[in-house]
């Protein structure tokens, strides 16, 4: 051993003053680290004002040609009318000129006047939102009576001393149906056949229950689920047992079960506050109504651009403005654990008793068998008889122009089911590679969760027109924020794993530490995911194609097929029910398929009390 | 001269929305070659601190540690190669620091690649079959994954490749906690055998200091991030002086019963 002078025994004087805290020597880089996030909200949203500003100019359909026709349909189309009236719309002058000339008019609350009929496009605009707000007002009491009758047995039963999953898992999945599909239904069984309700319109509280029944319903069926599956989970916590034994009311037991389910599902009440804009969309869209949402896809049909720029800002302010109450109101109920990031882990729901994939199966099998016998068929000759009813020949009978319905669904669901698989592999190169840059990627995220896919393909229309590609488009733009969140939570597990922690003193560097070591733990877990959401990228798809906004006729999509039976229901009933039941199989599949995820947070091994650092 | 030199060490958390932590407030030390030193303190002392700051991974907000006279701070990897050549770590928990997926084999040649580019395939599998034998492995395990050895095993495969580059120094992090009193005692001989033949100087972590003393000539007393007691292991722990080694040393002691 080498030689060294003895070691002295010290001991510190125990009333020496402590050193004094030094200066952050990073101040500087840490501000901007702070930066990032804000930034990249700042950025996020003004990128989406540019694009909608900028739509004119983007736009692949001539505007001046649309200009032109709006104000005379004598006119002729020469050269130089357009480019007179280019000059006039200041299109002439290059896009950020435009778009200045934009920005400086939308400031002072003028976006323009029609393209169509040349009235000023806020005023109307304004007033259209009104209604829209009072529909989705109206929708969340509706949403707020579904949640509550689905978590009331359950809440029943956890404060009786018997815990159990929510029953009913196929009512409760129809809860689940889009709102297109939903708002067609109800239209045509209350309203057409039973008569009960009228039918379109908006001119007095009557009008609005069908409307505010068939936007709320999802978003209430949907909270509730959620709801009661985390007070089922939280009853089986020891301490619904400690306050059983202190004496606790029912009542006040139930009020603590529901506060310590709440707070996980906020992020999901967004989420689906947000998507009620997208819903009202399609929902004004069945029955007609002068909203917002309505009238910014008519603006989208006919190219007027004014009026879809301003309804579409409108309408992501809104969603935006949901999507902060639904913070606001996290914050609210969680208050200083938020802050002191001592946030209770959402109560894991208990495992299901009974077989998950029954219903999932038997929606699976359903679909197969559209596709199976459906794809051999002739989807565009229209050669059969005219609305001819199901028989051994024609199995699900025949549309309004003749052709064989089976056949339609069948190459339709081909074809979705195709273009989803497209999107789903798209969304996971770009969750994943957003999920790695988790800080500079928040607004991005923000912003996509704020768009509901409708009003991300009424954009992707004005600048393209519709199309397949374009409603693909659309979809694959807000369906990979998930992937990006679920991407983000991984990194940081994997990377705190004691194996991968490791790495950096053992030389190796960060881009062979993410390659080999982080992204082989990430990947499985991401993928699986994202095939799970498949059959809601169908059904996004088959929205879109309901509206309009997607493939264009004689197109055997799905949405389409049902968009155009709804005229015929009373003589043909078959034209609605065909495509209606095959949405509804594939909706339950969406719902029931997400509740099969497997377990997203693996158990990590469990730290020594003594690593834990105490501040 | 001493090989492993910090000096002054202070480290701050800083996070949003609360009090900067104070972790180290004015730590010195310094490791001479071969020499065993242990770090002691509670939970919250500062330990894991100083260890992330030794091991250049703890940006520090002021202070510096030098290595054979050349500063060491936390920057990319190449330029951090030659020091963590000289310096290595054995993980708290080290059984699971070993990528499930891969060989022991290529477990310990991995730092070797990595450390030391451009060594022959021939040379890193000498250099592997050498560490196996020095830890007392034999060298049939090189082709199993770390979820075929026991406890046991895995503790000295991670050892093995610690001291797979040559290192003068080793950081080891709670090394006893966490095992039955049979194994506590056979990685103590382990450990104290290790270095005696490799000639590896010793960082101990422990908040045990009647263990850390068994294996370590110096002991360190760290009390909320500063040195409150250094001295002789043994002498420490005969006669604590500081409120904090005397709280150590009692803490050890068995419990009345009656």
């Amino acid at each position: 051993m080498p030689s060294r002078a003895p070691v002295e025994h010290r001991v510190l004087d125990e009333g020496a003053p402590r050193p004094p805290v030094p200066a952050d020597p990073h101040r500087a880089r840490r501000l901007l680290g702070d930066l990032v996030a804000p930034a990249s909200r700042v950025l996020a949203i003004a990128g989406v004002v540019v694009l909608v500003g900028l739509v004119p100019w983007l736009s692949r359909t001539d505007p001046a040609l649309t200009v032109l026709r709006g104000r005379s349909a004598e006119l002729a189309a020469t050269p130089e009318a357009l480019a007179a009236v280019r000059a006039d719309l200041g299109l002439d002058a290059g896009p950020w000129a435009f778009l200045a000339g934009w920005l400086a008019d939308a400031v002072r609350g003028d976006f323009g006047t029609s393209w169509v009929s040349g009235a000023p496009v806020a005023a109307g605009m304004v007033s259209a939102l009104g209604v829209s707000l009072t529909l989705m007002a109206l929708a969340a009491v509706v949403a707020a009576l579904v949640a509550m009758a689905l978590v009331a047995p359950t809440l029943h039963g956890a404060v009786h001393g018997r815990p159990r999953r929510p029953g009913g898992a196929l009512a409760a999945t129809l809860t689940a149906l889009p709102e297109f599909l939903l708002a067609s239904v109800l239209l045509v069984v209350v309203a057409v056949w039973l008569g009960l309700l009228p039918p379109y319109g908006w001119q007095g509280f009557s009008y609005a229950v069908l409307p505010a029944v068939a936007l709320g319903v999802p978003a209430g069926g949907l909270v509730g689920l959620l709801l009661a599956d985390a007070v089922a989970a939280a009853a089986t916590e020891a301490w619904l047992a400690t306050w059983t034994a202190a004496g606790a009311s029912r009542a006040r037991l139930a009020g603590g079960l529901l506060l310590r389910a709440t707070p996980g599902l906020l992020p999901q009440v967004g989420l689906v506050l947000v998507g009620l804009t997208g819903g009202a969309v399609a929902v004004e869209q069945v029955f007609a109504i002068p909203g917002l949402g309505r009238a910014t896809l008519g603006a989208a049909a006919t190219q007027d651009l004014p009026a879809l720029q301003v309804g579409v800002l409108l309408l992501l302010a809104v969603a935006a403005v949901l999507g902060v109450l639904a913070q606001l109101g996290r914050r609210l109920v969680l208050g200083a654990a938020l802050r002191a990031s001592a946030l209770p882990a959402p109560p894991a729901p208990p495992p299901s008793g009974r077989a998950p994939w029954v219903v999932p199966a038997l929606a699976a099998l359903v679909l197969l068998l559209v596709i199976g016998l459906g794809l051999p068929g002739d989807a565009y000759s229209a050669d059969r008889g005219r609305l001819s009813p199901p028989s051994a020949d024609l199995l699900l009978g025949a549309d309004a122009s003749g052709r064989d319905l089976l056949a339609r669904l069948g190459q339709g669901a081909a074809s979705t089911i195709a273009l989803a698989l497209l999107i789903t592999a798209a969304g996971c190169v770009l969750g994943v590679a957003l999920g790695l840059l988790p800080r500079a990627s928040t607004g991005l995220v923000e912003v996509t969760n704020a768009t509901p896919p409708v009003i991300a393909g009424i954009l992707v229309v004005a600048v393209a027109g519709p199309s397949a590609a374009g409603a693909a488009v659309a979809v694959l733009a807000v369906s990979w924020a998930p992937l990006a969140a679920h991407t983000a939570a991984l990194v940081g597990e994997a990377r705190a794993q004691p194996h991968v922690a490791v790495l950096e003193v053992l030389g190796v560097g960060p881009a062979r530490r993410l390659l080999l070591h982080v992204l082989p733990a990430v990947l499985p877990p991401v993928v699986r995911n994202a095939l799970i959401r498949l059959p809601g990228i169908a059904l996004a798809l088959a929205a879109l194609g309901f509206l309009g906004l997607g493939p264009q006729p004689p197109a055997p999509d799905w949405g389409l097929v049902l968009a155009g039976g709804m005229p015929y229901v009373e003589r043909a009933p078959w034209v609605v029910l065909a495509p209606a039941a095959s949405l509804v199989a594939l909706s339950v599949l969406a719902v029931t398929a997400s509740a099969l995820r497997p377990a997203r947070r693996r158990a990590l091994p469990r730290r020594a009390p003594e690593e834990i650092e105490q501040p | 001269m001493s090989l492993l030199v910090a000096r002054d060490l202070h480290v701050v958390h800083r996070r949003r929305r609360s009090a900067p932590v104070h972790a180290l407030a004015g730590v010195d030390l310094s490791v001479g070659a071969g020499e065993r030193v242990a770090l002691v303190g509670r939970s919250g002392s500062g330990k894991s601190t100083l260890v992330r700051a030794l091991l250049a991974l703890q940006p520090l907000d002021a202070g510096d540690v030098t290595c054979a006279g050349r500063p060491v701070r936390p920057g990319r990897t190449s330029a951090l190669r030659w020091y963590r050549r000289l310096v290595q770590y054995v993980p708290q928990d080290p059984a699971l620091s070993l990528d499930p997926r891969a060989s022991v084999r290529d477990l310990l040649a991995e730092p070797v690649r990595r450390l030391e580019p451009g060594t022959g395939r021939r040379a890193q599998d000498a250099r592997v079959a050498e560490v196996l034998d020095a830890v007392g492995l034999d060298a049939s395990l090189g082709d199993r994954r770390p979820g075929q050895l026991s406890g046991g095993q895995a503790q000295r495969a991670a050892l093995a490749r610690a001291l797979v580059t040559g290192p003068q120094v080793l950081l080891a992090d709670e090394p006893l906690s966490g095992l039955d009193p049979p194994r506590r005692a056979d990685a103590l001989a382990l450990l104290q055998r290790v270095s005696r033949e490799q000639g590896t100087a010793l960082v101990v972590v422990s908040h045990d200091l009647a263990a850390a003393a068994a294996l370590c000539e110096r002991a360190l007393v760290l009390d909320a991030g500063r040195v409150v007691e250094e001295g002789p292991s043994g002498e420490v722990l005969a006669s604590p002086s500081s409120s904090a080694a005397r709280a150590l040393v009692d803490a050890a002691a068995p419990v009345p019963v009656g």
